[in-house]
C-alpha cells in the first residue's frame, strides 16, 4: 500500500485507478504515512514545519461542516477570469487566481536535439549544481530581469539555495 | 560600445534616399515601440515607489514573496523577503546587494546593479531586438482593477524563448510576465499578486532584519568594485546570430583560488553569461540544470571548465558552451 | 498524470462530498501553508489556529474552485485573506482594501521581519525532522538519493528521472518508493509521539 501511496504523490496513477486507490487510503495508517511521505518533500526543500500538524484537528472539525457538493467542475478555462478578493470580509474569500496554464519543464531529452556526437551522453545526463556568484554575476546583465527589479532575484531559490547542512562547501 | 541612437538618425539623413530612408523609418517605428515599451517598463521598475506580493511559478512549484521598493535621491533601495519556502532575504541598497539565509547563517554579498538596461542599451542589442523578436501589442486588460497592456516577444528562431508581459497602463510597472519555451507553453511566470503603487515607503521598510551580521554567521563577498573589462583570451567562436558581446573581463570569485574569465552576451532582451574557469579537482562536474526560462551547460575543456548560462533553450547554451575557444 | 492532475483530482471529490479528498490535501500542503502564515501572524500560539481556519474556509469555498489555477495557487490566496482579516479582527491592522490603490503601505509590514513564529517546541520539532531527513540521507545508497533528490528538490517527472537516470520509469518508481521509506523507518517515532501530531 505504501508503495502506492509513493505514486500517487507523484502522479505515477491513472485516472482510472485513482477511485480504488483513494479507498484504500481511508485507514489512519495511510493517512500518516502520506503525511510523512510529505514530510520529507518538505524537509529536503528545506521547509520544515513550524508548527505542530492541523490536520487531525481540521479533520475533526469537517466532521461537522456540511459537506460540500459542487457541480461538476467544467474543462479549464484558458481565458482568464479572476475576481480580487474583496475588501477585509470575514465570509467565505472570493477567490483571486489567475489562468496557470500547466508549467512544463523542458525534459532533459531537450538539449538531445541538438544532434551532439554521443560521447557527450554522460554530461548531458548529468544535473550540476549552479555556482551562486555565477548567478548573480549573470543576474545583472539581462534587459528583461530589471523590469522586474529585484523580482529575478526569485530565481536564486529555486537554484541555490544553501543546503540543510550549515557548512556550505563553496 | 555603447553609442548614442542619435549617431545612426544622423547618417540617415544626410545619405539615403527616399525609399530607404522610409524604410528605415519604418524599422525604427517598430523598434521604438519595443524600445518605448521596454524603456518605460524599466524606469518604472527602478523608480517608483510600490510594495506587494510577488508569486513566482515555475511548474508546479508556487514561490511567493514580500517585495518593497523605494527610488530616492536618485538611488534604488529594495527588499525581497521570502513568503513561504527556505527562508531568505534580499535587500538592494543602491548598487549593493544582500542575500540573507537564516537558515544556513550565511549572507552573500554582491555588486548587485543591472548593468545593461534600457534606455541605455547599445545599438546593436537594439538592433538584434528588432530582427530577432516580433513585438506586438496583443491587447487591453485589467489586472487587479486597473487597466494593463499586453504585449508579446515573439522569437523569430528557435534560439530564444518568448515573453509575454502585463504592464500598468497608468505608470508602465510591470505586473505579470511569462517566459513561453518553443512550443508557446509558459515555463515561468512571475506576478503581482497584490501591490500598492506609489505607497509610502519608509527608509526602514528596506532594510535588512539584520543590520549587523551575527558572529556565527558567514558572510560570502564577492571582489568590491566594477569588474575591469578586458580581453581575456576567450571568444565564442559560433555564437547564435543576434547575440552581441556586452562585457568581457575577469572576475575573482569566492572560493575560487584563480580568477575566472565572465564574458556576456545579449540580444537585446536577454543575455547569456560565458564562464571559463581553471579546472582545480579532477572529477569534471559537466552537465546541464534547468529552473524555468534560465538554462545552464557546463563542460569541460582541457583543464578548464566552461559554464554557460543564460535565459534561452537549453540547445542554445549548450551549442554556445562547445563553441568556446581560445582566441 | 502531474502533481496538479493529481490535486485536482482530489478537489474533484472533495467537490462530490469526499471530506477525505480534502484531508488528503490538508495533509500535503499544511507544513506550507503554516510556514507562510507563520510570517504574517506573528503570534505563535495563534499560527496554527489561522491555519486551520484557512484550510476550512478553503473546504467551504470549493465549490468555487473551477481548476484554472493550481489549487495551491487558490489556497494560498484563501491563506492570505484569512490572515488579513484575522490581524484586522485583533484590532492589529486598519482595514485595506486589497488591490491597487494608491494609499499607504499595506499591512504586512511584519512580513519585512524575516523571523518565522514558531513555539520552541514546533521549531525544536521542526529542526530535529530537518536533521533525522538529513541523516538518513547520507546513509541512502547513491541510486536511491539521487532518485529522490531529482524527484523532491528538482521537481523533476518519473519519465525525466529516467532519462536522467537512464534507467527504466519501473526503476525510478521503486528506487523513489525505496527511499521514501528508508527516510520514513527514522522519520515515523519522532512524528508519532504525539496523538495530535500524528499527521
Amino acid at each position: 500500500m505504501n508503495e502506492r501511496i509513493s505514486r500517487l504523490m507523484d502522479g505515477d496513477i491513472d485516472a482510472a485507478e485513482m477511485d480504488g486507490l483513494l479507498v484504500t487510503l481511508k485507514s489512519d495508517a495511510a493517512m500518516a504515512t502520506w503525511s510523512c511521505y510529505h514530510t520529507i518533500g518538505d524537509a529536503l526543500r528545506g521547509e520544515p514545519a513550524v508548527t505542530r500538524g492541523v490536520g487531525m484537528a481540521v479533520a475533526r472539525q469537517l466532521v461537522s461542516e456540511p459537506t460540500v457538493l459542487a457541480p461538476r467542475a467544467s474543462p479549464a478555462s484558458r481565458t482568464a477570469s479572476w475576481a480580487w478578493a474583496a475588501a477585509a470580509s470575514v465570509a467565505a474569500a472570493t477567490v483571486v487566481g489567475w489562468t496557470a496554464y500547466s508549467l512544463i519543464d523542458a525534459t532533459p531529452a531537450g538539449f538531445a536535439k541538438a544532434g551532439e556526437a554521443g560521447g557527450m551522453r554522460a554530461a548531458q545526463a548529468r544535473q550540476i549544481t549552479v555556482p551562486p556568484d555565477y548567478l548573480l554575476a549573470h543576474q545583472e546583465y539581462a534587459p528583461a530581469n530589471a523590469l522586474q527589479s529585484v523580482g529575478p532575484y526569485l530565481r536564486d531559490v529555486a537554484a541555490t539555495t544553501p543546503p540543510l547542512r550549515p557548512a556550505v562547501a563553496e | 560600445m555603447q553609442r548614442a541612437l542619435r549617431s545612426s538618425r544622423f547618417f540617415v539623413g544626410r545619405f539615403a534616399p527616399a525609399v530607404f530612408v522610409l524604410a528605415l523609418v519604418a524599422t525604427s517605428a517598430r523598434a521604438d515601440d519595443a524600445m518605448q515599451w521596454l524603456a518605460r517598463a524599466s524606469q518604472a521598475a527602478r523608480q517608483l515607489d510600490y510594495v506587494g506580493t510577488i508569486v513566482y511559478q515555475i511548474g508546479p512549484r508556487v514561490e511567493s514573496s514580500r517585495i518593497t521598493h523605494l527610488y530616492l535621491d536618485n538611488r534604488e533601495f529594495a527588499k525581497l523577503v521570502n513568503l513561504d519556502g527556505p527562508a531568505r532575504e534580499v535587500v538592494r541598497n543602491d548598487g549593493e546587494l544582500r542575500c540573507y539565509y537564516p537558515d544556513a547563517k550565511l549572507v552573500r554579498v554582491e555588486p548587485g546593479t543591472f548593468r545593461n538596461v534600457f534606455p541605455s542599451l547599445s545599438v546593436e542589442q537594439q538592433q538584434s531586438l528588432s530582427r530577432y523578436y516580433a513585438f506586438r501589442v496583443v491587447g487591453d486588460d485589467r489586472v487587479g482593477g486597473r487597466p494593463v497592456q499586453v504585449v508579446v516577444f515573439e522569437p523569430k528562431d528557435g534560439l530564444r524563448y518568448g515573453h509575454r508581459f502585463w504592464s500598468d497602463g497608468a505608470t508602465g510597472l510591470l505586473l505579470k510576465a511569462r517566459v513561453l519555451n518553443e512550443r508557446g507553453e509558459p515555463i515561468e511566470q512571475f506576478a503581482f499578486s497584490d501591490l500598492t503603487i506609489n505607497a509610502r515607503i519608509e527608509r526602514s521598510m528596506v532594510e535588512p532584519s539584520w543590520p549587523v551580521v551575527p558572529p556565527d554567521w558567514k558572510t560570502l563577498e564577492s571582489a568590491a568594485g566594477d569588474v575591469v573589462q578586458q580581453a581575456t583570451g576567450w571568444m565564442v567562436a559560433r555564437m547564435p546570430p543576434g547575440f552581441e558581446k556586452i562585457m568581457e573581463g575577469f572576475r575573482k570569485l569566492r572560493g575560487r583560488r584563480e580568477r575566472v574569465a565572465h564574458l556576456v552576451y545579449s540580444d537585446g532582451l536577454v543575455s547569456v553569461s560565458v564562464f571559463i574557469e581553471p579546472l582545480t579537482s579532477a572529477a569534471a562536474p559537466a552537465g546541464f540544470m534547468q529552473k524555468g526560462g534560465l538554462n545552464v551547460y557546463s563542460v569541460k575543456q582541457d583543464d578548464y571548465l566552461i559554464t554557460v548560462m543564460g535565459e534561452t533553450p537549453g540547445a542554445t547554451v549548450r551549442q554556445i558552451a562547445h563553441s568556446v575557444t581560445r582566441r | 498524470m502531474g502533481d496538479r492532475e493529481v490535486d485536482h483530482e482530489l478537489v474533484l471529490r472533495a467537490q462530490r462530498g469526499d471530506k477525505r479528498a480534502f484531508e488528503l490535501l490538508v495533509a500535503k500542503y499544511q507544513r506550507k501553508l503554516g510556514r507562510l502564515l507563520s510570517r504574517l501572524v506573528r503570534d505563535p500560539a495563534e499560527v496554527e489556529d489561522v491555519t486551520q481556519e484557512a484550510f476550512i474556509k478553503a473546504y467551504r469555498a470549493l465549490p468555487s474552485f473551477r481548476g484554472d489555477s493550481a489549487f495551491y495557487t487558490w489556497l494560498y490566496r484563501i491563506a492570505i485573506n484569512t490572515a488579513k482579516n484575522y490581524l484586522v479582527a485583533m484590532g492589529r491592522r486598519a482595514p485595506t482594501s486589497t488591490g491597487f490603490d494608491h494609499e499607504d503601505a499595506e499591512s504586512f509590514e511584519d512580513a519585512e521581519q524575516l523571523r518565522d513564529s514558531a513555539t520552541p517546541e514546533a521549531e525544536l520539532l521542526g529542526k530535529q525532522i530537518a536533521a533525522t531527513v538529513n541523516r538518513a540521507m547520507e546513509r541512502l545508497p547513491d541510486d536511491l538519493r539521487t532518485a529522490i533528490t531529482l524527484r523532491e528538490i528538482e521537481g523533476l517527472s518519473y519519465e525525466e528521472i529516467a532519462s536522467v537516470m537512464n534507467c527504466p520509469i519501473g526503476t525510478v518508481r521503486s528506487r523513489i518508493f525505496r527511499a521514501r521509506e528508508s527516510i520514513a523507518a527514522d522519520l515515523r517515532p519522532l512524528l508519532g509521539t504525539d496523538e495530535n501530531r500524528r499527521w
